[in-house]
């Protein structure tokens, strides 16, 4: 014990008298700061992204947790640091409904969105044995009688809850949301028997899915996906709901152009490298590709939509 | 037939050794460090298996698993703080043990309970995964819920000899669940503005205040009154306590299994379910009460939290969704490797399979001689004088308590309740009651909201529709009246 401590002052020692360079960005390492606990979907995106950035900017690229107030505690470790691009954050299409529920202290505006560089659909699951076989037949079950019908998904006031209320609007019923801690878990009392349809991510259900003990309605992507091309679309049934989970990465306003143009470029060589496709492949990811202005407008316009979502459930003030 | 070979050769290459050996060493030591646990040790671990097969890979991983859940054992024993949360039971037996002289004897109980859970657990994964598999998932909110109740009602038989001080305890930790978001509506409560509790009171942070902290304000208060004579020994045990400890072991690898294998309940259930299990059927022929330092004690949570690696693989295995926070980490690392954990694991990668089968077999094997070998150097920490002791807990507690969340604020609050578990300890409020209370209470309250959600029009006669929830719930019932009625009935006079 008293060893690792005599190092750990010997580091840190080292870090406070490194001198500040001059030199073009990076100087230093960088760190990706995670707002998910180590192993979740998030974090696997910024481990997976880091060993590829780290070769195009030449300096190690360290992943650092910081879970806890929705996001809230990773973005005010990164405000308080100087925006010279050595400190990244993850950013998720999350971020918007927290800024909306006004939940932190931050808006949207106070990041640089950068890249958008993976996303997860929603989709509606049923078990195979349900009568229920398109979207179409679930709205009208909706429709006649959700009294008895159990419906239900990852969190309350979230991404899925976000895209059956769009599909309620578009379908005209309405219904009780059950919301689960875990996506896992909604698949699991779905395939229990305790739900009778469960908004979920496809990614989440993989298994079943492939096998056919749980089918898909709908999906949110906006054409077919690859990895389920038997799955119909939302939007081919006549009901327009193109909605990504998108994951990708921001950094502190007033971050330096140049510096954003080499982050950015070291994003774009390590989407573009086998590792990061093969993993995403495995990992049943849609690849995405936003520009910055256009990542910073879709976040900015996600807290609108989601304002008036949140409003109309009754979890915000008019 | 193949399969089984190949992944035979495997397990015994020398990286297969070799990662089953690290992984060992490794999880006994993360799960030793209070903070440090399972999940958080896999996580650290998974980049390391990037380079290797995903055979290798697999076999480290649950090899840390494994080892994590016994090494939480150690230090609940010898320091009295839990280095997981489903090792927090052990402390109540394991701990007074070892103060009583013998932490040979507390160490040899965990160390070979936790083996033949294990064992257990493994054998179970392999061999009635399916039927186990179904059975979890008869657990739906409804069922959740009663599950919790049922948890709850064993507060009442962890009290010890005061009823209402254990009630008031349980009732402590109930209200401090109900701090951060909602789970159902995502409204603030009690947050205070502080954003560092949107996600509740983190437990780990509060057990390390409790039993570390707490602890340390102890010695501190011993020091200055006595300071330390008590003569330790390492010696292990007898054939008899031997004998004696074999069935609690046998009945706490099932509790561990079957609550393992339940999406969601886990090791932190299951080791006070397997504890209480064994409370009530405790004769009074012991030679050590529950609570002062019972073999037995010690055996059933130990035996339970490692049969919970087993049974939490299941889910993982037969439905490709994850049993505990570790596995989903687990999920994580086979999907970076390409593969998809499920069902169709047993057809495409047969020797992924096998090998983690065997890997975890093997694994229990090396965990008991690394546990033997290393227990003599551990039982030297019980002679280290209180005082440079207490100092080392203490830092060991704030860098816990900091690098969980990396936050200056839990050092705070690891404080906060470090005065709480002192001030209790000091007038005689138990801490079972409390911990239970913060484990289940937010199970029972998210599954409550959601079942009444779920059963719309019906309200709460939603309960009563399933077979397992009102057998659950009738089972809390007994239990709670049983404890109360001996709780509450005159003492006799009983010598010690």
């Amino acid at each position: 014990m008293r060893f690792s401590t005599f190092l750990c002052s010997l580091l840190a020692g080292a870090f406070l008298f490194a001198a500040p360079a001059v030199a073009a960005y990076p100087t230093k390492d960088v760190r990706l700061v995670c707002w998910s606990a180590a192993g979740s979907s998030l974090d696997v995106m910024a481990r997976t992204l880091a060993v590829e950035m780290e070769k195009s900017l030449k300096k190690p690229v360290v992943v650092e947790n910081r879970v806890g107030g929705s996001g809230a505690v990773a973005m005010a470790y990164a405000m308080a640091q100087p925006a010279d691009g050595h400190v990244l954050l993850t950013t998720t299409s999350s971020l918007s409904f927290t800024v909306a529920k006004g939940n932190v202290p931050f808006k949207v505006e106070d990041f640089v969105m950068l890249r958008a560089v993976e996303g997860e659909p929603s989709s509606v699951a049923v078990l195979k044995d349900s009568p229920i076989k398109t979207l179409d037949d679930f709205v009208e079950v909706m429709r006649k009688d959700s009294s008895k019908m159990r419906v239900g998904g990852y969190a309350s006031a979230g991404f899925h809850q976000f895209v059956y209320y769009k599909l309620q609007q578009l379908g005209k019923f309405t219904g009780p949301w059950v919301p689960f801690d875990g996506g896992n878990q909604a698949v699991a009392a779905l395939l229990g028997g305790h739900l009778d349809a469960a908004v979920i991510t496809p990614s989440s259900a993989s298994a079943q899915i492939e096998s056919g003990e749980i089918r898909l309605l709908g999906i949110s992507t906006d054409t077919r996906s690859d990895y389920f091309p038997n799955v119909p679309t939302m939007k081919e049934q006549g009901y327009d709901i193109v909605e990504y989970l998108w994951r990708g990465i921001m950094v502190k306003k007033g971050t330096p152009a140049d510096v954003i143009d080499t982050i950015n470029a070291a994003i774009d060589t390590a989407v573009q490298s086998e590792s990061w496709k093969n993993t995403a492949k495995a990992r049943r990811q849609e690849s995405l590709s936003y520009s910055t202005e256009e990542l910073s407008a879709k976040a900015a316009s996600e807290v609108q939509e989601r304002k008036t979502f949140l409003q109309s459930i009754g979890l915000l003030k008019k | 037939m193949d399969a089984v070979l190949a992944s035979l050769q495997i397990v015994f290459s020398l990286g297969g050794l070799a990662s089953i050996l690290f992984g060992v060493a490794a999880g006994i030591f993360v799960g030793a460090m209070p903070g440090l646990g399972p999940s958080m040790g896999v996580a650290l671990l998974v980049p390391l298996t990037f380079s290797m097969t995903p055979e290798v890979g697999v076999i480290l991983l649950v090899s840390l698993y494994l080892a994590a859940e016994y090494g939480g054992s150690i230090s609940a024993i010898l320091i009295g703080t839990p280095g997981t949360a489903a090792a927090t039971a052990t402390v109540v037996d394991g701990y007074p043990l070892c103060r009583a002289g013998y932490p040979g004897k507390a160490l040899t109980a965990s160390l070979t309970a936790s083996t033949i859970g294990g064992i257990i657990g493994a054998l179970a994964l392999i061999i009635a995964a399916q039927p186990i598999a179904r059975f979890a998932l008869s657990f739906g909110p409804v069922e959740y819920c009663s599950l919790g109740i049922l948890g709850l009602a064993i507060i009442s038989s962890l009290s010890g000899d005061n009823l209402i001080k254990g009630l008031g305890a349980a009732s402590l930790g109930l209200v401090l669940t109900l701090v951060g978001v909602d789970p159902v509506t995502g409204v603030t409560r009690f947050t205070f503005g502080f954003y560092e509790l949107f996600e509740g009171i983190p437990f780990l942070t509060a057990l390390i205040g409790l039993f570390a902290v707490a602890e340390v304000f102890s010695m501190v208060e011993q020091e200055l009154l006595a300071g330390q004579k008590a003569h330790f020994s390492s010696e292990g045990l007898t054939r008899k306590e031997l004998l004696h400890i074999l069935p609690t072991s046998l009945r706490g690898s099932i509790i561990g299994t079957v609550v393992g294998a339940v999406p969601g309940a886990g090791g932190s259930i299951a080791c006070w379910l397997a504890y209480d299990q064994e409370k009530r059927l405790s004769s009074k022929k012991t030679e050590r009460p529950f609570g002062e330092g019972a073999l037995r004690g010690v055996a059933a949570p130990e035996s339970s939290n490692n049969a919970t690696v087993g049974g939490a693989l299941i889910p993982l295995l037969t439905l490709g969704m994850p049993g505990s926070p570790t596995t989903a980490v687990l999920v994580g690392a086979l999907m970076i490797h390409g593969l998809q954990p499920g069902p169709k694991l047993f057809v495409e990668n047969q020797t992924v399979v096998y090998s983690l089968f065997i890997g975890l077999i093997f694994a229990n094997v090396v965990m008991y001689l690394m546990g033997r070998l290393g227990m003599r150097l551990w039982v030297k920490i019980v002679a280290i004088p209180q005082a440079v002791l207490a100092a080392t807990i203490l830092a060991l507690s704030m860098i816990a308590a900091y690098s969980l969340r990396t936050l200056t604020f839990d050092i705070w609050l690891t404080l906060g309740f470090g005065v709480i578990g002192f001030i209790m300890k000091k007038s005689h409020f138990p801490l079972a009651p409390m911990i239970l209370a913060m484990i289940l209470g937010p199970m029972v309250e998210s599954n409550y909201n959601r079942a009444l959600l779920m059963a719309q029009a019906d309200g709460h006669l939603i309960f009563l529709e399933s077979p397992l929830s009102v057998l659950l719930l009738s089972v809390a019932v007994l239990a709670f009246a049983y404890s109360t009625y001996k709780g509450l009935r005159p003492k006799k006079s009983v010598g010690q």
